[in-house]
């Protein structure tokens, strides 16, 4: 059993609309999870299950209402800003929308150096070219503007960039949904390779099972914001799958 | 060819009789002191009518005319585009404080912008113009704290749809500091709906620089366009049909501040963000 | 029965990299009644194709070819003229159907338009016809979304209402652009409702542009393959999904959940430097030394054509 890099103990997210609180959201309710290193948990469920939420949620964007989140035992509410620039580097989240994964007005090379500078890395052409063929890009398109690549190719340009700063535990959104199905099962196959190359823990949100089922060794199934199951994705039973919408 | 017409990648025809324009203005701003053939403090005969040596006529003081619609070209110049910067330079970052940060800061500052705009702005400036009684600089310190109002809501709601785009979560989760983030990926993605509005700030401190010099609260010792107006009023131009007198300057007004607004309109950028949809 | 003939298609666009032929020599039959479904990658040129049929390409575009339909040429029309034919003979829905909508009007207004400008009969008289189209829809309050505006309707319930505007006109073509992208699996088993009632209960033939194989499954007669701008296959489509002859389609096939996620291999193709020989070549398994060289052309036999040397 390899070592637990994120639990979620008794999480629950509650939205609250109009001043005072007027109207009140439960999205997620009593989620308690673990992620270990090297392995992939995946979160299925329907569209308003909360699954993006929760997501948000594990990569440390937003804050839950209630319970903890902790990585490498130390809670997140906890941390001191040392600490959580070291959570920033080591937990990424990769976004559904291939569109606007990437700033639109800076050409992939800029997109590259900024987050090179940031973690304090070489630049060098060789560093950014050697990521780009790792996620089966050529470095032609360096010069080039998010808009005159695919969904396909902005998706893995902005996993390179993830990638740069050498994660341990990457949140991946329903990063396929948005893609043809064909450039999904490269992307599906890329992921993998990755994670044996690097041993990242993924967190995988979907809404269709199939991929949930390709990916994930351990999956938590959510219905309106509750665990409906949780464990390996072999013992889900499809009639339990299609009750949650899946 | 059938179908929509696709967003014209090159500067529209209007546009670029606007830049002609304001680089023409711009150019004599600079060049005042070579092209104007006299001092416009440089007294003559009074009251001349146009003619070879004065094309424009003298004015009450005898100054050649043209001389000081050359010169006054820099005095309105500098009103408009100091004033637009000012304004331009808070309204930018309010409204990008407000629309990055939402919550309280956006409450309270656009709470802020509410009162501001209930501000009458003309009355306000001519209230403060007559208090203070010193020069433009002043006047342009005036009206630019008073006009960035209207930019930062544009920028404000701009930079809220900005936001919702995946590439500034990823900004965040990459680990990009909010400032950074402001004005590296935010800041280029609303720099399209703010130089129209920058362009038409020029234009109303350039109408309002010369309306409150008509009124008498510029400052005489500066040759502006709208001073020469009050005084081609004041001093009997009107009265004895001098007309050359306070048209030329109304004209250079109205030709400049068209020159910006034709610029300001007919920029033809399209908006660099593609998609908003939330992660 | 209406039938379209598409015959040597071509688009080219000006762009500001060179020029990018998006879709080369198309030859397509569509037969009165049937529903034909062009599958194929985003950037293979369906899409432009549904476009140009009804002249809505931009005006960067550049088009060859012929399209016949009801024995004359589409693309040698006026807009004025092909104004008339888009909707009343060839409808189309395109791709986000809740931004298609004018917010400001009623549904029941919407869905009557296009009765009121090209037939010219009053708004009032079209409300019979609105609430058939309606009913035929699977909506149950018919008498009372008349009223409704499209905020009050869910995005699945707005595609409805679209489709129903689109075929008020019964038009002899409709071509549905991508009506299952970017939705989430509740929304498309809607979508795949709608798409089977519109081809049992209308006479309609259907020209179905989609990457969505499942829904081509149920819906389609017949198949064609496009892939970097040109047809690669056509067939019937249990032959299709049971026996694929092109490489490409076979690999298309065995790249789905249901059998496995198997990649295609290689980068995407380049439309402005693509490769020369056959488009698919640098990709394909089973390519052969001439693959590089000779272009395969379209090769028909019976019901089923493939571009592929492996045929010739």
């Amino acid at each position: 059993m390899s070592a637990v890099l994120m639990k979620a103990q008794d999480v629950c997210q509650v939205f609250r609309s109009g001043w005072p609180a007027r109207r009140t959201l439960e999205v997620l309710q009593d989620i308690n999870l673990k992620v270990r290193s090297g392995q992939t948990l995946g979160i299925v469920g329907d569209s308003g299950s909360g699954k993006t939420t929760l997501g948000r949620i594990l990569a440390g964007v937003d804050r839950p209402t209630c319970g903890t989140v902790s990585y490498k035992g130390s809670r997140l509410s906890g941390l001191t800003p040392v600490q959580w620039a070291a959570f920033r580097r080591r937990v990424q989240m990769l976004f559904q929308d291939p569109e606007g994964a990437l700033n639109p007005v800076k050409t992939i090379r800029r997109s590259f150096e900024e987050v090179g500078r940031l973690a304090g890395i070489s630049k060098s052409e060789t560093v950014v070219s050697d990521l780009l063929r790792t996620v089966g890009l050529s470095p032609e398109i360096l010069p080039r503007l998010p808009r005159q690549l695919s969904g396909g190719q902005n998706q893995r340009v902005a996993l390179a960039r993830i990638l740069m700063l050498e994660p341990e535990l990457i949140v991946l959104d329903e990063p396929t949904s948005a893609l043809d199905v064909s450039v999904q099962a490269q992307i599906l196959h890329l992921l993998k390779s990755l994670q044996r190359q690097r041993n990242l823990a993924y967190v995988y949100i979907a809404h269709d099972i199939r991929v949930i089922r390709f990916m994930c060794d351990q999956v938590v199934l959510l219905d309106k914001g509750g665990v409906k199951f949780q464990g390996r994705s072999e013992e889900l039973r499809p009639d339990v799958a299609l009750s949650a919408g899946v | 060819m059938r179908g929509p017409e696709p967003n014209s990648r090159r500067f529209p025809k209007v546009h670029r009789l606007g830049l002609a324009l304001l680089l023409g203005f711009l150019l004599i701003a600079v060049l005042a002191e070579v092209i104007a053939p006299y001092d416009p403090w440089q007294r003559f005969q009074p009251y001349l009518s146009p003619r070879p040596e004065h094309w424009l006529g003298t004015n009450d003081l005898g100054n050649d005319i043209l001389s000081e619609l050359l010169h006054g070209t820099r005095v309105s110049l500098l009103v408009g585009l100091g004033t637009a910067g000012i304004a331009t330079a808070l309204g930018l970052v309010v409204g990008l404080i407000s629309g990055y940060f939402r919550g309280a800061v956006d409450e309270l500052l656009m709470g802020l912008t509410d009162v501001m705009l209930m501000i009458p702005r003309i009355p306000m400036v001519i209230i403060l113009a007559a208090f203070l009684k010193s020069g433009y600089g002043v006047i342009v310190l005036v009206l630019g704290l008073l006009w960035w109002t209207p930019t930062a809501r544009i920028v404000r709601s701009k930079v809220l749809q900005v936001r919702e785009s995946a590439f500034v979560a990823g900004q965040r989760t990459l680990g990009f500091g909010h400032l950074r983030i402001m004005f590296s990926d935010i800041l280029p993605n609303i720099l399209h709906v703010l130089s129209p509005k920058f362009m038409l700030t020029v234009a109303s401190a350039m109408i309002t620089e010369a309306s409150l010099s008509f009124l008498g609260l510029g400052d005489p010792g500066v040759k502006s366009w709208g001073m020469m107006i009050h005084f081609a009023f004041e001093k009997g131009g009107f009265i004895r049909d001098l007309w050359w007198w306070y048209t030329a300057p109304g004209l250079a007004i109205t030709l400049c501040v068209l020159s910006l607004v034709l610029i300001g309109f007919a920029a033809g950028k399209e908006e660099p963000v593609a998609a908003a949809l939330p992660g | 029965m209406s039938c379209l003939h598409l015959r040597n298609l071509t688009v080219d666009f000006a762009t500001p990299s060179g020029n990018l032929r998006a879709v080369d020599g198309v030859r397509l039959d569509h037969e009165g009644g049937e529903s034909l479904a062009l599958i194929g990658e985003t950037g293979c040129g369906k899409s432009v194709v549904a476009h140009a049929i009804l002249g809505l390409l931009p005006g960067n575009a550049t088009v060859g070819g012929v399209i016949e339909f009801q024995d004359r040429n589409l693309l040698a029309m006026s807009e004025r003229e092909l104004a008339k034919v888009r909707g009343a003979q060839i409808g189309i829905v395109l791709q986000n159907p809740s931004l298609a909508l004018n917010p400001i009007h009623n549904i029941g207004r919407q869905i009557g338009e296009p009765l009121v400008v090209h037939r010219g009969v009053a708004l009032r008289s079209t409300r019979p016809k609105v609430l058939s189209r309606l009913r035929r829809l699977g909506f149950l309050d018919v008498e009372g979304h008349l009223d409704a505006f499209p905020f009050e309707f869910s995005g699945g319930m707005n595609q409805r209402v679209l489709i129903a505007a689109s075929l008020i006109l019964e038009p002899q073509v409709l071509i549905a652009d991508e009506p299952t992208k970017g939705l989430d699996a509740g929304l498309r088993g809607l979508v795949r409702k709608e798409m089977l009632t519109i081809k049992h209960l209308n006479s309609s033939s259907l020209l179905l542009i989609t990457h969505d194989l499942e829904l081509t499954r149920d819906i389609a007669d017949r198949v064609a393959v496009m892939y970097g701008g040109q047809i690669v296959e056509i067939a019937p489509a249990e032959s299709f999904f049971s026996g694929p002859l092109h490489p490409y389609t076979r690999a298309l096939l065995q790249s789905l959940p249901e059998n496995g996620f198997h990649p295609i291999p290689g980068p995407p193709l380049s439309l402005t430097d693509p490769p020369g020989g056959c488009r698919f070549h640098p990709r394909c398994p089973e390519r052969g030394e001439e693959c590089a060289r000779r272009r395969p052309d379209l090769y028909a036999s019976g019901r089923r054509a493939v571009r592929c040397l492996l045929y010739s």
